[in-house]
């Protein structure tokens, strides 16, 4: 079974699993998943709103996807976007500069910032083996609890609400159409995809932590410095995460707070899995998950199905998705032992 | 004691095996007796391992049938296979490495009580059984710990501790030292006069033709023919295996007169990793001649490799290449001044194996090719294209994942890539380990040419013959200190024995 087949099968069985509970509940699963799909793409403001959803998923989901591409699990990126929002929510409260100048300094400063939350994480890899996955959830906690605690101390805007100073009106992405909150973000995310996509196939920087994903020791014999390698990965994948925070702060909230996220870093490693880490899977599973979140409570009001069944779904879509890559490396351990073609592969 | 004519335990008979198109096996009749050591040699791809699928039961013939004991069997599965007594030991390790030797070995046949494992009896059932084979495991060591030659033993084990009648060994010796093959040897001798069959793929003709009692020749799915060692010798065997002949061993002396030293290495020192390390090594070696290193696995020879490619920081001495020092220079620059390196494990050093074959045909050269910061794609697709022609490398397009080539064409791609531009230094570890004779053929020649071209080729191996053959020098490492330096004439088995062995000859 091919790799596309694969992720399709794995959201195919999680809906159909997501089906099997409504029924269990007595709930009418094709009403449901209809009303759904009537929220999420039904009307002009709908669509919009689920490009909207998928926008901070695409940019999240294409950050963690690179680091698997090198190897990595960033379950950091999450906070690697509190980050960014933040940094670039004070950036853009504090100067105020013509809009042209603005709004790019605003997405290089979340960007940055998010890319050097990151790079802690990759520099405990690469000096001390520390693993990542631990890391990264550390450096979670500390971005959530520092920013809780800096909107309610010394970032505090004049406003009661723990909640910083609005950007400046320079630094606002408005919307592309009226009455929606769709803005530039969308298709700059979408270039996002294209662009590493690009980046990981044709460029020695992106050919070398493919290398060091596949076979960090192969790397190394090619002369490739293997730790600076990580650094850069992680700082790249936490530099798209950041990049996400900031589509939110300067397209949505126009400031930061604790409630900017509703998880979507967490979601970016379905979103990441689902798309076998390829960029340009990540485009179509953004959008998967952005349609079910966006559609979630249409469904929620007119199905009264429970909105958490999306959040279920999302779950088994991991689920489903880490099977098909079991099976695959299951697969491969098989040819090794039936006769020649495979090589080498012992199992893990 | 030869020509053992015990009854026939386990045979084929007329069994043929496609794989879509291809022919991997054509009405091949083979058979093996109780108290008998069967060979099985051909080139990679001549279906040897297809056989043994079959015979296991891991896959069905087309055509033909299975016999065990003279009666027909058709195996669901080789579960089947095991139960009628037969064993097989992979090409290819089959052990978790996290698990202890015991664990391995009793792995699904765990002794225990009411769902609970009692470690204790399994561990001592497996000590038993190693001890009587006189393999030095503590069932109690994880396997990640272990060398090549112990994790052969536990794979050995896994198969006797099922007191398997019939063992299969395919390619047993492909990654083990000349040592290590044989006390493999000793312990296929062993299973012989307890009167077991033993069924023997092997590339390596003289190994072959000392322990086996009968030879079996397969070339592209056919067999050629059967002959006894008795009345058979390497080139007659090579011969059969690819059809014209070939004297690997043969010695071709290099064109021309060696120029300039090329290499200086003074009194160098190299922290071990596992081995024995390196300790005040010295060397000059010119631009177009062949270092042989000789030495036991393990006394310093891949720490000097690793050094002199930059992957491994001496803590004393200089390396100088081509009068420029280059002791604390990066592996990245030594290759931008023609440092070209083909490291002893081909899949986890020199190739990454889900690239495709044009990714891997850049692989190290990626930075002094590139196009600003873009990768040469047309210079990778050229690389990968010559590479395929010169080296016929089989089933080959520029997409195609290293993975999936047999090992011979794996090492056809790197070498072919590590010598796609003239090198200044090559070092070169192992290159036909485990090779087939055809394979084996090409890759010496196309070092014998880059030596010819004006190279400094440095040449680990363990293969003394093959040393003899390619080495205009041979230098002894033994314990990370050189014990001596022989001519090729010179080296003959006992006196390099004596200089691996710390021996002053
Ligand atoms: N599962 C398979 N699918 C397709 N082709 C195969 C398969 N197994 C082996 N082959 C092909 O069959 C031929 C014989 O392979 P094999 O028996 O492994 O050779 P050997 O063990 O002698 O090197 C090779 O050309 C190989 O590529
Ligand atoms: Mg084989």
């Amino acid at each position: 079974m091919n790799r596309l087949a694969s992720s399709f099968a794995a959201a195919a069985l999680a809906l159909a699993a997501g089906a099997l509970a409504m029924l269990a509940f007595h709930a009418d699963p094709i009403a449901a998943y209809g009303a759904l799909l009537q929220g999420a793409l039904g009307s002009v403001q709908g669509t919009a709103e689920t490009f909207v959803q998928t926008t901070p998923l695409l940019l999240t989901g294409l950050g963690v996807a690179v680091a698997f591409r090198a190897g990595l699990f960033n379950i950091g990126a999450e906070g690697q976007l509190v980050v960014g929002a933040l940094c670039s929510a004070v950036f853009g409260a504090w100067v105020h500069l013509p809009t042209l100048a603005e709004i790019p300094l605003c997405f290089a400063v979340g960007a940055a910032a998010g890319g050097l939350w990151a790079a802690i994480a990759g520099w405990l890899r690469a000096r001390f083996g520390a693993s990542e996955i631990i890391t990264t959830i550390m450096l979670n906690y500390i971005a959530f609890l520092g920013a809780n605690y800096l909107v309610s101390g010394p970032l505090r805007g004049s406003n009661a609400a723990p909640e910083t100073a609005p950007i400046s009106p320079s630094a606002v992405l408005h919307p592309l159409v009226s009455g929606t909150r769709l803005t530039a973000a969308f298709p700059l995310a979408l270039i996002a995809a294209a662009a590493l996509a690009w980046w990981l196939r044709r460029t020695v920087a992106g050919y070398e932590l493919r290398a060091v994903g596949q076979s960090e020791r192969a790397a190394r014999y090619a002369g490739v410095n293997v730790g600076p390698a990580i650094v850069r990965a992680m700082a790249l994948s936490g530099a798209l995460a950041g990049l996400a925070g900031s589509t939110e702060v300067l397209g949505l909230l126009h400031r930061f707070n604790a409630q900017l996220s509703p998880g979507y870093g967490f979601t970016s490693i379905a979103v990441a899995l689902l798309a076998n880490s390829s960029p340009l899977g990540v485009i179509v599973s953004a959008f998967f998950f952005g349609l079910l979140q966006n559609g979630a409570l249409f469904m929620q009001a007119y199905a009264g199905v429970p909105k958490d069944l999306v959040s279920v779904v999302e779950g088994l879509v991991i689920l489903f998705s880490a099977a098909g890559m079991l099976r695959s490396a299951r697969g491969r351990a098989r040819v090794a032992v039936g006769p020649e073609g495979g090589v080498g592969t012992a199992p893990t | 004691m030869r020509a053992a004519d015990g009854p026939v335990v386990l045979a084929a008979c007329g069994v043929s095996k496609r794989f879509g198109a291809l022919v991997a096996n054509e009405a091949v009749d083979f058979d093996v007796r109780a108290g008998e050591v069967h060979a099985l040699i051909g080139e990679n791809g001549a279906g040897k391992s297809t056989l043994m699928s079959l015979l296991y039961g891991l896959m069905h013939p087309d055509s033909g049938t299975i016999a065990v004991d003279g009666r027909a069997v058709r195996f669901s599965s080789c579960v089947d296979a095991m139960k009628a007594g037969i064993g097989m030991v992979f090409q290819h390790f089959l052990l978790v490495e996290r698990f202890s030797v015991a664990q391995n070995v009793m792995l699904g046949r765990e002794p225990g009580r009411r769902g609970m494992l009692d470690r204790r009896s399994s561990e001592k059932e497996v000590a038993r059984l190693a001890t009587g084979y006189g393999f030095a495991l503590n069932p109690a060591t994880p396997v990640e710990d272990l060398g090549v030659g112990a994790r052969q033993q536990v794979e050995l084990l896994k198969v006797l501790e099922r007191n398997a009648r019939v063992l299969i060994l395919d390619e047993p010796t492909a990654a083990l030292s000349p040592q290590e093959a044989s006390a493999l040897f000793d312990i296929v001798h062993r299973l012989r006069s307890e009167g077991r069959a033993v069924i023997l793929i092997a590339h390596k003709l003289k190994e072959v033709l000392s322990v086996a009692d009968r030879i079996t020749v397969l070339r592209r799915g056919k067999v050629v023919g059967s002959v006894e060692p008795e009345q058979a010798d390497e080139a007659q065997l090579g011969l059969m295996m690819v059809g014209r002949s070939i004297d690997l061993d043969k010695r071709v002396p290099r064109i021309g007169a060696p120029a300039d030293v090329a290499l200086r290495i003074t009194s160098l020192d190299v922290p071990a990793s596992s081995g024995a390390g390196l300790h005040g090594f010295s060397l000059q070696a010119r631009a177009g001649e062949i270092v042989g290193i000789a030495g036991v696995e393990g006394n310093g020879q891949i720490e000097l490799a690793e050094a002199l490619y930059g992957l491994r920081e001496p803590t004393a001495g200089a390396i100088a290449l081509e009068g420029r020092d280059i002791t604390s220079m990066s592996c990245a620059n030594r290759r931008r001044l023609g440092v070209r390196y083909v490291p002893p494990d081909r899949q986890r050093e020199g190739l990454v194996l889900d690239f495709s074959t044009e990714e891997n045909a850049l692989l190290g050269d990626q930075r002094r090719l590139r196009r600003g910061s873009v990768i040469p794609a047309k210079t990778m697709r050229r690389r990968a294209d010559a590479i395929a022609r010169e080296y016929a490398l089989a089933g080959y397009s520029p997409s195609v994942k290293a993975r999936d080539y047999s090992g011979g064409n794996q090492q056809r791609l790197i070498v072919g890539r590590e010598l796609s531009e003239g090198a200044a230094l090559l070092l070169v570890c192992a290159p036909t380990r485990g090779l087939d004779v055809g394979a084996a053929a090409v890759i010496r020649e196309r070092l014998r040419a880059a030596r010819d071209a004006g190279a400094c080729i440095l040449l680990v191996s363990y293969d003394l013959d093959e040393l003899r053959a390619l080495a205009d020098r041979i230098i002894v490492l033994c314990g990370g200190v050189a014990t001596g330096e022989l001519t090729p004439e010179n080296a003959d088995d006992a006196t390099l024995g004596m200089l691996m062995g710390g021996i002053a000859a």
